[in-house]
């Protein structure tokens, strides 16, 4: 496997507190999976609000890689190339 | 006799902290803190400097504690969670008690899943104790 592709990841508002402030993180990652491993070793406190202590992405979180949701894909084994932007967004309900 | 009374109140929607002089004819209320958050478990703590804890369940980014050194004034969040290890395999679903432990920074964690978590420092770090996972039946 060749070097992995260069990404963004998009952060939502609330969680940039966690990122000090930043709403984009540039990562260098294969999948989505290699992508939140690396925020893991490099934005840990962030992880923490993605993911439980499993790994597995909160359910109530939807990863969105341009614009199509992971679990329309390969969940968090989709693949990414270079330039893609991936989103982590909370869901929405309520009346 | 306490200067002033000081009652955490636990809401869905975060933490409130009331304060009233000691007569207590009239409260001052300030809050939500962790808004939006629901609160199952505060702790006033009076050992040494007065803190007050708040675990805020957050259903979309996990389970944090928050702590007050200003008598409910602001809160901020620990360092880090009752989290339990990798290898074990859970996740956190709830804090539902905090209690105050023998040392002046000890904390003790009951979460569900049913474990119990202690810290040394006041709510910084927290490490489980790993008694509670091997009684029968507890899992």
């Amino acid at each position: 496997m060749g070097s992995a592709p260069t990404v963004t990841i998009h952060v939502f508002g609330q969680l940039r507190e966690y990122c000090a402030g930043q709403s984009q993180l540039s990562v260098s990652a294969h999948t989505v999976r290699a992508a939140l491993e690396d925020l893991e070793r490099s934005q840990s406190a962030l992880y923490r609000n993605l993911c439980d202590e499993t790994g597995k992405v909160r359910k109530h979180l939807n990863v969105f890689v341009n614009s199509d949701n992971v679990r329309d894909r390969d969940g968090i084994d989709t693949t990414l190339t270079p330039g893609d932007v991936v989103t982590i967004l909370p869901a929405v309900s309520g009346g | 006799m306490a200067d002033r009374v000081i009652l955490t109140i636990g809401t869905k929607k975060g933490v409130f902290v009331a304060d009233a002089e000691k007569a207590r004819r009239s409260f001052t209320l300030r809050g939500p803190f962790g808004s939006g958050v629901p609160v199952y478990s505060t702790l006033i703590d009076t050992r040494g400097t007065p803190r007050l804890y708040a675990s805020s369940c957050n259903p979309f980014f996990g389970m944090k504690v928050l702590r007050s050194r200003n008598m409910g004034k602001s809160f901020e969040e620990t360092k880090s969670g009752p989290a339990f290890p990798k290898d074990d395999g859970r996740a956190l679903v709830n804090i539902w008690s905090l209690e105050p432990g023998g040392g002046k920074k000890e904390l003790w964690c009951g979460v569900e899943p049913a474990s119990l978590f202690r810290s040394h420092d006041g709510g910084d770090s927290w490490e489980m104790v790993p008694g509670r996972r091997h009684v029968q039946g507890v899992q």
